[in-house]
């Protein structure tokens, strides 16, 4: 299952051959509750938020996971041009946009 | 075809059941993103939406959450005060004690500790399994069908699922929510620049 996923747009040594188009992940996730209570009391001290850095790996994993899901639900066997995008949905919400291209690649002769 | 694995092939099935059991264990911060083992867009296209999935049970829990009892009999103890509390608030009632709010704060810790021991505890289970129904699959090879249910499974989905079963689930749901794709269309010839630009 280990698709090439790359932020460029050609994979060296590849050709792409089709392009599918543009495949996505969307996530919103707010802290849970013990991430908001931790957070919270970390927010006092200032310094690196762990609860709040984890939530926010999460959103993004899980962006990801989908946006795999997707590229290999139409046939693709890679994903060039890979983007994260974050947006804030009031208080404590986060949306996690993660989009590339699904693309078909095969070894270049 | 995508690029070969760069993990050289393993000697036998039970070390590549063990390389994907170590993979769906490794704490998600080591690696970020973490490696997708398998998507549920590769499970048969037989299996219908109405399908029953299986989920950690009682055991299971008990397993995953040995030591961490310690933290979590006490948010358990804490909800099983609040539903006599709130259903008979005459004979006993902590709200009293410790304030309404404090006890709907707690209460919520506990549904939120006892949500993530349910979706953790797919991973005290070492052995391969069927994810529909729970079957052991043991012994048996990789891309077969489970003896009990008959259908059809790879290692490498039965590790994703480990990893989160919940999780697996709602992707595999969301697949069904995905907007149609515009047609596909073909590259065309590469032309390589020559050295000299021209
Ligand atoms: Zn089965």
């Amino acid at each position: 299952m280990n698709i090439p996923v790359t932020t460029t747009f050609t994979i060296e040594g590849y050709r792409i051959t089709r392009y599918f188009g543009i495949v996505r992940g969307i996530i919103v996730r707010a802290p849970t509750i013990p991430q908001r209570m931790l957070g919270g009391l970390k927010s006092i001290i200032g310094g690196r938020v762990g609860a709040f850095t984890d939530m926010c790996e999460q959103a993004r994993q899980q962006a990801y996971d989908l946006l795999i899901d997707h590229a290999v639900a139409i046939g693709a066997n890679a994903i060039v041009g890979l983007r994260y995008d974050a947006s804030d949905l009031g208080p404590g919400g986060t949306e996690v946009l993660c989009y590339g291209t699904a693309v078909q690649i095969e070894p270049e002769r | 075809m995508p690029p070969a694995d760069p993990i050289p092939p393993p000697e036998s099935l039970e070390a590549e059941w063990l390389r994907l059991l170590e993979q769906s264990q490794r704490p998600l911060d080591e690696a970020r993103p973490t490696a997708v083992l398998a998507t549920p867009s590769q499970l048969s296209p037989t299996v219908h939406e109405d399908i029953r999935w299986w989920r950690p049970g009682w055991e299971d829990m008990r397993r995953y959450v040995g030591w961490r009892w310690v933290f979590l009999s006490p948010a358990l103890l804490l909800l099983l005060c609040a539903i006599p509390a709130w259903r008979w608030p005459s004979v006993f009632n902590p709200f009293v004690l410790v304030g309404a709010k404090l006890a709907v704060f707690m209460g919520a810790v506990a549904l939120t500790l006892a949500g993530y021991v349910v979706r953790r505890a797919a991973r005290a289970r070492r052995e391969p399994f069927c994810i529909f129904c729970g079957y052991n699959l043991s012994g048996l090879p990789d891309h077969y069908r489970c003896p009990e249910c008959g259908r059809p499974y790879t290692w490498r989905i039965i590790a994703e699922y480990r990893r989160d079963p919940e999780w697996f689930i709602e992707r595999y749901r969301a697949l069904r929510r995905l907007p149609p794709l515009a047609a596909p269309f073909d590259a065309g010839p590469v032309r390589r620049r020559r050295r000299d630009g021209t």
